[in-house]
């Protein structure tokens, strides 16, 4: 669990990072108003130098060991193993991610489908469910003592076939990831200009033809990147695969960290994983630059056709029920099951308020001093530009690509080492949070500042008020929806972070999330109902409302 | 030279009675049009007239409510007949262009050949024929506006289609630019030899590349004509004012002869009492003393217009070669002198849609 984590927002940022460069601004009356002052600069190297704390101090701390220790660390065939296990997981999750969500974003866009427009909104949903609540469900349903066979037992079936494993983690990280394919092929399906598919026609080539050859050709760079979103989430997934005993990378490191006193080995293989990351995105960004395309003429684009799929409507609409029943329905049929058996054991309600206080507090925390941080960053690159301006974005955005776990345990070990007075504090918490929703909170805060642009400014300047003054009075105010919607994000982010929030809450501070977590783990399905219930219901509002918004556009 | 690799044979088009409605709203209504071998018919008039409505439903993009569509002899669309768009062997080419952006020149112009023909040599002729030769590698966003319309013109042809569509062939091109494009066009259609219906709301692209040009307004044809006829003919005193400059003017008829606020007007059929003339601007004289008003004085190069103010009457547009001979507040008598010109039976009666000003 972790990093990218199952937020909304944090799809539109990231697809913002593999389109960079948006508007430049391009003014040169008054630019020497215009330049961040020096105050803005360091503040904004204070916070990149933080954002890059966790992977420096990793290094740092496995080249300790010697490098002679690493090597043996990592070529063993115990890497070996987790390397393939982990890989192929991520590409069978990408791949079958792919394989429901292309056919999804043309059904929900392009054609009659019945009841379209609900489907538009409901099939982003399974995104709010984060993928340990999702593990949980199916364990609780599919499970030894599970709900399907409480059913089953009369009929004499006494055990099922194990979901352990590749197996469920594969289904329960694609149910719960493959609406970042969707939400990236759909906005692309939207852009399409139909005219070049009435040329295909015109050509003598039939729907499929002309399907396989103009429209899928263009998809390909929004199909590359919702499928980049889910491979680095399956890489950085911590809850679902060590709910469903899968050894992947995060569950040998959290193991490793647990079991043993020698944390270096720990902070070896997070590395290693940080280097798959790496050649994940080095890939993405390959295969980008060789499918560049040009935009040929911003011709008109006509209203978006309806396809009629004739005999197939009603199929179709079998098949969209039974995969939305699958991975909505059930599982949350299954959670509220558990809960009604937990309400009547007498489990305890009040150790849920609890969490909730505690995952509140611990989030507003995340939340207020993440957007604190991204505030200069976002001044800088806007405002500013330049080699600094890149820089202190660049680094900010590394959150994006280290796992949750990786950065927990970083910062587990400066706490030790380094700071001990904020080991087992709320504050080490509240860094990890800000090194990873950072992009989130700055994609929301640039945007906004990129629309006040500079005039306002340079006319404040030219009333003779100082930077400060236009700061607070000009830029603040009318910043504030960008503020305001990127804490909201990643106040929810923190809600449902699992990694981080395990290994860096002080002792004795559970929230909704370790909560599920632990239970599942210990088999105490009825405790976590409640909690994963909250988290579901708490996640889907942010969803729904962005979803809404990508339709209006 | 080349062009003879391409083989066109140049097909037929008949329209017969054809309706269509996009919900409540009627687009096409009634239409009926028949477009010989190798001719170009310009389908001429204002936005929202229908006529882009009716290229699409040529092509088989669009179905229509009633009527039917024969190209070349065969049906493709009727009331038991459909043919998909692939099947129609009709080349056309979009006002965006729809180039395709993920192919490079020679992926766009080869797309429409079966696999076996989609040769170099054949794209290659293909490319020659809209002077692009060697250019094949290049993909559609790196060329220039004019070049990009004629990838699309060679994409549209190269399958040899019994039939050309031009959806504003020329409206996204730079007006520098587009004269230019447009004789080439012009040549390329003459010489090609191909069929061709093109849509457009530019009296000037009408005139220029149309054998005949189709009038539309509110999804009828209004009327079809070559262009010289349309000119001096209008069915209607909307089109005269449409296709160019026009002075409608009142007056009496008695015989072939109208008495008008500017004197005597030969009629082209005789009729008696109150009719309204169409007087082209260049068909007028002004001599110098008399009790017109010269009101204002636009200059063009080639020649002179003068919005002069009759004394008993409405404004008149006169058009004269080279420069101003008169001067703002000049008295001045405006005359016919044209050929005998056509009437229309009541001022206003059938001025339906706007008189556009020039």
């Amino acid at each position: 669990m972790g990093r990218p984590d199952a937020s909304p927002r944090g799809i539109l940022t990231n697809v913002k990072l593999t389109n960079p460069g948006g508007r430049r601004a391009s003014h040169t009356g008054l630019a020497r108003l215009r330049r961040a002052r020096p105050v803005m600069s360091v503040a904004g190297l204070v916070v990149a130098a933080v954002a890059l704390l966790p992977l420096i101090y990793l290094v740092i701390r496995a080249s300790d060991l010697g490098w002679d220790r690493v090597a043996d660390i990592v070529f063993t065939s115990r890497v070996q193993g987790l390397l393939w296990r982990t890989g192929t997981l991520a590409a069978a999750v990408t791949a079958s991610s792919v394989a429901i969500a292309v056919p999804l974003a043309w059904l929900t866009v392009r054609t009659d489908l019945p009841l379209r427009r609900l489907w538009v909104v409901v099939t982003v949903l399974p995104l709010a469910i984060p993928t340990y609540v999702g593990g949980f469900a199916f364990i609780g349903a599919l499970g030894p003592r599970g709900v399907l066979q409480d059913w089953l037992e009369p009929f004499g079936v006494n055990s099922l076939p194990s979901l352990y494993g590749f197996p469920g983690a594969w289904l329960v990280l694609t149910l719960f990831t493959y609406p970042y394919v969707l939400l990236t092929v759909r906005a692309a399906i939207r852009r399409l200009d139909s005219s070049q598919e009435d040329a295909s026609r015109t050509l003598g080539q039939g729907r499929w033809l002309t399907f396989r050859r103009v429209v899928l050709p263009q998809l390909r760079p929004s199909i590359t990147a919702g499928a980049l979103l889910v491979a680095l989430y399956t890489l950085s997934d911590f809850g679902a695969v060590s709910m469903l005993r899968f050894d992947s990378f995060t569950r040998a490191i959290f193991v490793q960290y647990r079991a043993s006193l020698d944390r270096s080995t720990a902070a070896v293989l997070g590395l290693v994983l940080v280097a798959v990351t790496l050649v994940v995105l080095s890939g993405e960004s390959a295969a980008r630059r060789s499918t560049a395309q040009h935009r040929v003429h911003s011709g008109s684009i006509r209203s978006t056709p309806v396809t009629p799929l004739g005999r197939w409507r009603w199929p179709a609409f079998a098949v969209v029920s039974v995969l939305m029943l699958i991975a909505l329905v059930i599982p949350l049929a299954v959670i509220t099951t558990w809960l009604v058996r937990g309400l009547d054991a007498r489990e305890p309600l009040r150790l849920t308020t609890t969490l909730i206080g505690n995952s509140l507090r611990a989030s507003a925390f995340g939340a207020l001093a993440t957007v604190v941080a991204a505030w200069p960053v976002a001044v800088l690159s806007v405002r500013r530009g330049g080699w600094l301006g890149r820089l202190v974005e660049g680094a900010c955005w590394a959150g994006h690509s280290l796992p949750g776990l990786v950065v927990a345990l970083s910062l587990v070990f400066f706490g030790a080492r380094v700071a001990p007075g904020l080991y087992q504090t709320q504050w080490l918490l509240t860094l990890a949070y800000v090194v990873l929703f950072l992009p989130q909170a700055l994609g929301a805060i640039r945007a906004s500042l990129l629309q006040i642009g500079p005039r306002l400014e340079e006319a404040s300047h030219l009333l003779g008020r100082g930077w400060i003054v236009t700061l607070w009075r000009i830029v603040a105010p009318l910043a504030r929806p960008g503020i305001a919607a990127g804490a909201a994000l990643v106040f929810l982010t923190c809600m449902k972070e699992l990694p981080a929030t395990l290994l860096l809450a002080p002792t004795g501070y559970p929230t909704l999330a370790t909560q599920v977590w632990g239970a599942t783990s210990e088999a105490f399905f009825a405790r976590a109902a409640a909690p994963a219930l909250a988290l579901v219901l708490l996640s889907s509002l942010p969803m729904t409302l962005l979803v809404l918004q990508e339709r209006d556009r | 030279m080349v062009r003879s690799m391409l083989s066109v044979e140049p097909g037929t088009i008949t329209v017969t009675g054809l309706d269509k409605s996009f919900g409540q709203h009627p687009v096409l209504r009634g239409i009926d049009l028949h477009v010989a071998p190798r001719t170009v018919v310009a389908l001429l008039g204002p936005s929202g007239c229908g006529k882009t409505t009716l290229l699409r439903t040529i092509a088989g993009l669009e179905r229509p409510d009633h009527g039917s569509i024969e190209v070349s002899g065969g049906v493709v669309v009727g009331p038991s007949a459909w043919v998909a768009p692939e099947r129609r062997r009709i080349g056309m080419v979009f006002q965006d262009w729809a180039l395709f952006p993920h192919l490079d020149v020679a992926g766009n112009v080869g797309y429409g050949l079966p696999r076996k023909q989609r040769t170099a040599e054949r794209i290659e002729a293909a490319l020659e024929i809209v002077d692009l030769g060697g250019l094949a590698k290049r993909m559609p966003g790196t060329l220039s506006g004019g070049q990009q319309q004629r990838v699309a013109l060679a994409r549209a042809i190269a399958p040899g289609p019994s039939v050309l569509l031009l959806d504003e062939p020329f409206s996204n091109l730079d007006s520098s630019l587009r004269v230019q494009v447009r004789s080439e066009i012009h040549q390329l259609l003459v010489e090609v030899g191909v069929t061709t219906v093109f849509v457009t709301h530019d009296q000037d692209e009408a005139f220029v590349l149309g054998d005949e040009v189709a009038v539309m307004f509110e999804g009828q044809i209004v009327q079809i004509a070559k262009p010289a006829d349309l000119y001096a003919h209008p069915a209607t005193p909307w089109v005269a004012g449409f296709v160019g400059d026009a002075n409608l003017l009142d007056g009496s008829a008695d015989g072939d002869v109208a008495r008008t606020a500017i004197g005597a007007v030969p009629l082209l059929t005789a009729t008696h009492g109150a009719v309204t003339v169409l007087l082209r601007p260049e068909e007028l004289r002004l001599t110098p003393g008399g009790d017109t008003i010269v009101e204002l004085i636009e200059y063009y190069g080639h020649d002179t217009i003068y919005l002069v103010q009759l004394a008993m009457g409405p404004l008149v547009r006169v058009r004269v070669g080279g420069a101003p001979q008169h001067r703002r507040g000049d008295l001045v008598t405006v005359a016919y002198a044209g050929p005998p010109t056509v009437w229309y039976p009541e001022r206003g009666v059938e001025t339906r849609g706007p008189r556009l000003s020039p």
